[in-house]
């Protein structure tokens, strides 16, 4: 499927081709704002948002880049400026019970149960790092992009992007131990 | 090297970006280093844990509220967004000359009643358009509908009939008893 093209049919104000982008896109950015705010309304909200945002701006769009890296990058700086706007006081814990009814494959509940422990404490973990560093962790580990995607997305340089996630793993393995430790 | 120096470079290392004498430097100490070796394990568990990460899925009730909310406004009243520019134009001429003519008020006044009821025709057109569309598409059902039946000239008329009848019966019932009372 060529995206540009379906892109090309929204500028000229075809509903069918938007609806096919909402679409398709949706679910990738939901799941980003979700790990990103560790908050399934808040993702919501947010995933709105940003859609609304794509559909003003979507005219703006550079035909010569990646149209996902593009929205990707839309939706990063979405999420970054929001949630430096909101207090973090207003911010609830993470719900991480969303995650918990996804059924897993093991068919050992022992081990089952140690997954979504193991999951949990990332999972809160994640919402602990710093903003930046949160984002590009999300994008190296679980969107799997590379370091050049990531540093096109977020504007920096490569080794900025390197130390970013270096950083971020070993807060992150910081944190699985002290909550191990208790 | 210390410990905490090999810390910063396990994150490259599980990249395989780090090589040459560091690497091997860095391996030989996993070897004799117990703390180094389990923030290895750990990191590593992490990463897997994360590119295992659940996905969740999208509700329908988002999707739909995104596309109500960037839905275009419908029909003729497109007309009305694209005339605005020029009647904005005519409004500004209007303050101009309003500035530069004396006791222009009444000019102004008389100009702007003109743009009022051009405006409010408009509206009506548009009005009379979605209630054209609202018949004609009335038709078309009631039209398919009674072909689908094969018998469209009853089915549009006897109820007519019937309806006929029973206003003649009722005219006839308050008749007699306006006579009557
Ligand atoms: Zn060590």
């Amino acid at each position: 499927m060529e995206w540009k093209r379906v892109v090309q049919r929204c500028i000229d104000g075809d509903r069918e081709a938007w609806e096919m982008l909402v679409r398709k896109y949706s679910k990738r950015i939901f799941n980003l704002a979700y790990q990103f705010f560790g908050i399934y309304e808040e993702a919501e909200d947010i995933t709105q948002e940003i859609f609304l945002k794509l559909y003003k701006c979507l005219n703006q769009y550079n035909f010569e880049i990646n149209f996902e890296a593009w929205l990707i990058r839309l939706a990063k700086n979405y999420c970054i400026d929001h949630y430096r706007k909101i207090k973090k006081e207003k911010l609830k814990r993470a719900d991480f019970n969303k995650l918990e009814y996804i059924k897993t494959d093991n068919s050992n509940p022992e081990n089952d149960f140690l997954m979504k422990e193991k999951l949990r404490v990332v999972f809160e973990g994640l919402q602990n790092l710093n903003p930046e560093i949160r984002m590009a962790i999300l994008l190296r580990d679980i969107h799997g992009m590379s370091y050049e995607e990531i540093a096109q997305i977020m504007e920096l340089p490569l080794g900025t992007v390197k130390s970013r996630i270096n950083r971020g793993r070993i807060q992150l393995v910081k944190n699985l131990r002290e909550k191990i430790e208790k | 090297m210390k410990c905490e120096e090999f810390e910063e470079i396990l994150s490259l290392y599980i990249e395989g970006e780090i090589s040459g004498k560091i690497k091997t430097n860095l391996e030989k100490h996993l070897q004799e280093c117990s703390n180094c070796k389990s923030f290895l394990t750990s990191m590593l568990d992490i990463k897997k844990t994360l590119s295992n990460f659940p996905e969740l899925e999208v509700s329908n009730n988002l999707i739909e509220n995104i596309l109500r909310k960037t839905k275009p406004k419908k029909g003729i009243s497109l007309i009305i967004p694209y005339l605005e520019p020029a009647l904005a134009t005519l409004a500004a001429l209007i303050i101009i000359i309003s500035l530069l003519i004396p006791h222009s008020q009444k000019i102004y006044l008389a100009i702007e009643k003109q743009i009022y009821s051009i405006y409010g025709e408009i509206k009506e057109l548009e009005v009379k358009g979605e209630s054209l569309k609202g018949i004609l598409i009335g038709y078309k059902e009631n039209l398919l509908d009674s072909f689908k039946e094969k018998n469209f000239i009853l089915f549009k008329i006897k109820p007519l009939k019937e309806k006929l009848k029973l206003e003649e019966k009722n005219g006839r019932k308050e008749n007699n008893s306006t006579f009557s009372s």
